[in-house]
């Protein structure tokens, strides 16, 4: 907590570095606390950040973006006349990413609201059967928020990526580093992931003036139950690879949540893994569960995998089952050396998620950003609670 | 439960279980003899170079155990046909092995760990029985320029003994996918596969180890990049390494008894 407490002195007001330019004279002209918008921010991760923004001093006003009206997301009772009541420092707009001119009026709500800092969430917590709507909302979404934060001219953008965008393989180092190549295995939701990722990277170095940050996070755990990883690991019987047994990390979302703001407060720039402490094999993971591992030898494994997901019963793509059988451990010494440690080890996480009732398959957790369905979190707060019935 | 892996995938609590059948193994059945303790340093980054043999890479397991036994605990690097096979790459890496790679070992080496390669690789444990205790290319040098790149003593390891615990014969290059995706080729052993998984165990060999005395690679080489000089430091150390297997066979006198 300490690395947390010397951040927090400077704030992103005095850490923006000296400005220049006619866009940073214009900037100039805003006084006070930083202004932060955030997309997807009634997703999962989002409403995580918006709660640490609302309460952090040097945050003037939080800009929430998202498809969905999120008043109802954000507390239990909260209704959209009580939003700003409850929320004072927050403005919500509802936002399409998909939509076509989605950058036009995003750069409207940034320009009106005098963003500072950009926080990009607006990706999904699963792979989907929606290809094109994933491709729409991960790839171009992404392309038009980018447009937006130029157009803009936002000092801070922040993105989050995924470690699994290194792709799984036989030949991966222990450790994979930032500048390890992208090599994502032939799923679409990987490859927009990917491509995302890459996006961002690109209008990094297009755009020297704006702080860029992409943050590849670790596997999340745990998470809302329609979050992958934490639904494959809340069944009794998790398909696994006959013979192998990758070593896996995972991260808590809290620090997921911390790393961004550490970075953000400290204006860092470039690409970081974000990871939790500590690592074990799938089978331990599945021991410590207590969940049955379901032995698939890899060959019938993934013609398996890949006839369940085009019949759509499954919400893996067989791509996915390389991630139960090679190394994509990330090395987070980049963002160490920052002066950011992750609070949660990954004993405490399955301590947690040991907690969560399992959940059955069934077609009604499939994630749908278009008509989201209130998901508790996954974590009862106090001592072990009885399955569900389904 | 408090089963705790290190960062690469090693199980202690795995390695203390198997300790007293591995020491049955090396005592009883294969009779190991280690000559040359006195050169492990006994902390500290340390990079060992051994010969590689037979069907099962059955060097890297003794030589975790044997050196383990003379007060160092080693991490052999083990080529991809072998990390990648299933089970037994999954064994290997929990009782200490990591997948050959440069980067895997300049960050075991940062640790401050003993890292033994076998720079034969795949080529060692490819030759058949016909040509048993000799040498083959000692890769591309990467070893030398490990250890220049790290500044990390080599010691010259001559292991005897694999190839008659498991002396490959030949080498069914169309069937090795059949039992395990990339699996280079099916080994055929005396054992294997006519008794089945039986035919995986090991024959009662008598193994010799000899540790030489460190190679200070950077008095050797003065510039990494020069890549002759690299080769020819490859080719001393396995010069050496050859020279010591040779005096080992001819010390052991018969394999077996």
């Amino acid at each position: 907590m300490a690395t947390r407490k010397r951040a927090a002195r400077r704030s992103p007001a005095e850490a923006v570095s000296p400005k220049s330019g006619p866009a940073r004279a214009k900037r100039a002209r805003r006084s006070g606390g930083a202004v932060v918008a955030v997309t997807g921010a009634f997703g999962f991760l989002g409403r995580h950040l918006l709660r640490r923004l609302e309460g952090d001093p040097a945050v003037d006003r939080v800009v929430a973006v998202d498809v969905r009206s999120g008043a109802a997301l954000l507390d239990d009772d909260t209704v959209a006349a009580d939003l700003m009541t409850r929320h004072p420092k927050l403005s919500a707009h509802i936002l399409d990413l998909t939509a076509p001119g989605a950058d036009r009026e995003l750069a409207g709500i940034l320009a009106a609201e005098q963003v500072t800092s950009l926080f990009h969430l607006a990706f999904l917590s699963s792979p989907t059967h929606h290809l094109e709507m994933a491709h729409e909302l991960e790839t171009v979404g992404t392309h038009y928020v980018l447009n937006a934060a130029a157009a803009a001219a936002v000092d801070h953008v922040l993105s989050v990526s995924s470690t699994m965008c290194y792709g799984a393989r036989p030949d991966n180092p222990a450790y994979l580093t930032e500048d390890a190549p992208l090599r994502p295995p032939p799923s679409r939701a990987l490859r927009d992931r990917a491509d995302a990722d890459e996006q961002v990277r690109r209008f990094a170095a297009e755009h020297d003036d704006v702080a860029v940050v992409v943050a590849r996070l670790g596997a999340l755990l745990p998470t809302a139950r329609d979050h992958f990883w934490t639904r494959l690991l809340s069944r009794p019987l998790v398909p696994t690879v006959l013979g192998y047994d990758p070593l896996l990390q995972f991260l808590h979302p809290d620090d997921a949540i911390a790393a961004l703001l550490h970075l953000w407060r400290t204006s860092a720039r470039g690409v970081f893994n974000v990871v939790g402490q500590g690592v074990l094999p799938l089978s331990h993971v599945l021991t410590r569960l207590r969940r049955l591992p379901l032995l698939l030898p890899a060959g019938l494994g993934q013609s398996l995998a890949a006839t369940l997901w085009r019949a759509q019963l499954v919400e893996m793509p067989q791509h996915f089952f390389g991630y139960l059988r090679w190394g994509w451990l990330a090395d987070d010494a980049r963002l160490r050396a920052t002066g950011f440690v992750p609070q949660h080890d990954l004993p405490t996480l399955l301590t947690i998620l040991e907690r969560a009732p399992p959940v059955r398959a069934g077609r009604d957790e499939r994630p749908d950003v278009h008509a989201p369905a209130v998901h508790a979190p996954a974590v009862p707060s106090g001592g072990p609670t009885p399955p569900e019935t389904p | 439960m408090t089963t705790t892996f290190d960062a690469f995938g090693k199980d202690p609590a795995l390695l203390e279980a198997l300790a007293p059948r591995l020491d049955a193994l090396l005592d009883q059945w294969f009779r190991v003899a280690l000559e040359g303790a006195e050169h492990l340093p006994a902390g500290g980054r340390a990079l060992l170079v051994a010969n590689h043999g037979g069907a099962l890479p059955w060097d890297a397991v003794v030589l975790i155990a044997a050196l383990a036994r003379a007060g160092r605990q080693v991490r052999p690097l083990v080529e991809d046909g072998v990390m990648t096979a299933p089970f037994l790459g999954t064994f290997l890496n929990r009782v200490g092995c990591v997948r050959a790679s440069q980067d895997n070992a300049t960050r075991l080496l940062d640790r401050g760990e003993a890292c033994l390669v076998f720079p034969e690789g795949m080529l060692g444990l490819a030759k058949t029985w016909r040509r048993r205790h000799q040498l083959q290319r000692f890769g591309r040098g990467g070893f030398v320029r490990l250890a220049l790149r790290t500044d990390t003593p080599l010691l010259p390891v001559a292991v005897v003994g694999a190839e008659e615990t498991a002396p490959l014969l030949g080498r069914i290059e169309a069937l090795g996918r059949l039992f395990a995706d990339g699996l280079p080729y099916l080994p055929i052993t005396p054992t294997f596969p006519w008794l089945g998984p039986l035919g995986l165990l090991p024959l009662p060999a008598r193994w010799h180890i000899r540790i030489g005395a460190p190679i200070d690679a950077r008095a050797v080489v003065r510039d990494e990049g020069d890549a002759v000089a690299v080769n020819d430091l490859a080719g001393v150390v396995r010069d050496r390494i050859q020279r010591d297997v040779v005096d080992l066979v001819a010390r052991r006198g018969s394999a077996w008894w």
